[in-house]
């Protein structure tokens, strides 16, 4: 048996990384002491780092070839090939698909400060015809910004939301329950809050089954008065907006396409038919 | 990024993807077959990919995708013919007896504890970004890392080896 009271500060994620060598080195020596304490124990994370490094010794042994084309398979170096094709292609395209944004929205961290200041909303009329509101730009440059970001691209996942729900509603001046929007196959990937010179926005990032990613920006609205959906299309992307509930809502998608174009129109109407 | 820049840089991935198609298979043709079907799903998609995302990441994403898809198909092949039985394959490359030990035990568990374990172990990919290739919360997936190097562990059973000793 083993004893966990004995040991009942190390946890199994501490574990697992002492098995991958990520702890600090202070952690690191203050668990392999614990661990130590039970003999038992200390045996299954020795075979735990034992197989972990015969994988890692029988990856390298069974694709010994590595990267010379002459000991690759003719398809698999056709395919590669024909993938860095495609992904050259795609650069090419949004390169020169950047170039006619203003340079400030090429840059991510500048755009970032820029949205913070409310620049987009100045920029607005470079573009339109029509005046729209200034938040919806604010929306547009932060989805750019943040919603393709592989990486972070928002400061609460889906499952941390509502650790965040509280300062949420103190920053929104009221509770903004995260809207779920399952119903039209769009999963909730995560949010986070943004200053604008019209006050603070809720940034929500969803993410379809095709991995293409539309944010959803919610402001308290001065009025109650409701405003039917509305659409632009902008630098950044497609755009919807509409007021409702006490809420002025910015629907946000890069891709101008029809299919894209549809589920916004889904999305304003399964957010209106709930009132959110 | 240069031409020879994401030309180099793919080479280079498609080597890892390899590498983890042939420890989760143990079959250098199945191992193959999934990194051309990896690739070839990769070009269908390669608008999707933004310039700015983690290439390796993504890559490895679709080749998750093909692998539980393909495991879901060998599930309802298998179920068809389950009177006769798969014949043990050798590896084309011989292993140490040791490396084959593990290779099997791993081969022994479900997949949705196979591929963390082997996505940590071989590509040195942090958890996050592990979590994310198996499309799972960071939770879970540290979840299943430690249910499945304790499985593996049970599997190997009273193997008899070299152990890196923590302690000394």
């Amino acid at each position: 048996m083993i004893d966990t009271t004995r040991n009942d500060e190390v946890t199994d994620d501490d574990i697992q990384r002492i098995v991958d060598g990520t702890l600090d080195p202070e952690r690191h020596a203050e668990i392999v002491a614990r661990i130590a304490q039970d003999p038992e124990r200390l045996e299954r994370v020795e075979s735990m780092i034992a197989h972990n490094a015969a994988l890692k010794e029988a990856a390298a042994a069974l694709a010994p070839y590595e990267d010379d084309p002459a000991e690759t398979d003719p398809r698999t170096r056709e395919l590669t090939e024909a993938l860095t094709a495609r992904l050259e292609a795609g650069i090419a395209a949004r390169q020169s698909w950047r170039a006619r944004l203003p340079a400030y929205t090429r840059n991510a961290a500048a755009a970032a400060i820029l949205v913070a200041a409310g620049w987009f909303g100045h920029s607005a009329h470079d573009y339109a015809n029509a005046p729209y509101p200034g938040y919806v730009a604010d929306a547009a440059g932060a989805h750019l910004v943040f919603a393709e970001d592989q990486q972070y691209p928002t400061e609460f996942s889906a499952e941390t939301l509502n650790l965040a729900s509280g300062w949420f509603a103190e920053k929104l001046g009221r509770d903004v329950p995260p809207p779920q929007l399952d119903a039209v196959g769009l999963k909730l990937v995560g949010a986070r809050l943004l200053g604008s010179k019209d006050g603070p926005l809720a940034q929500y990032i969803y993410e379809d089954d095709a991995g293409e990613r539309l944010s959803l920006v919610v402001k308290a609205a001065a009025t109650d008065r409701p405003r039917a959906p509305a659409y632009r299309t902008l630098p950044q992307g497609r755009a919807s907006y509409w007021r409702d509930g006490g809420f002025e809502y910015a629907l946000i998608s890069r891709y101008a396409d029809q299919s894209l174009h549809g589920s916004i129109t889904e999305v304003s109407r399964a957010l209106l038919a709930r009132r959110i | 990024m240069s031409r020879q820049d994401l030309s180099e840089q793919i080479t280079g991935h498609v080597t890892s993807l390899r590498r983890y198609a042939m420890v989760l298979t143990r079959k250098p043709d199945e191992a193959e077959d999934l990194v051309q079907d990896c690739l070839t799903r990769a070009i269908a998609a390669a608008d999707r990919w933004q310039p700015d995302s983690d290439l390796r990441a993504w890559l490895f994403r679709i080749m998750h995708n093909v692998f539980i898809d393909n495991v879901r198909k060998k599930r309802v092949r298998d179920a068809a013919q389950s009177a006769i039985a798969e014949p043990a394959e050798p590896p084309a490359q011989p292993v140490r007896v040791e490396l084959r030990q593990v290779l099997d035990a791993l081969h022994a568990l479900p997949e949705h504890y196979r591929e963390p374990i082997v996505l940590v172990a071989i590509n040195e990919m942090s958890y996050a970004d592990a979590a994310r290739v198996v499309d799972v919360p960071l939770g879970t997936f540290m979840s299943r890392l430690a249910r499945g190097r304790e499985a593996l562990r049970r599997v190997v059973g009273g193997r008899k080896g070299p152990h890196l000793r923590l302690v000394s």
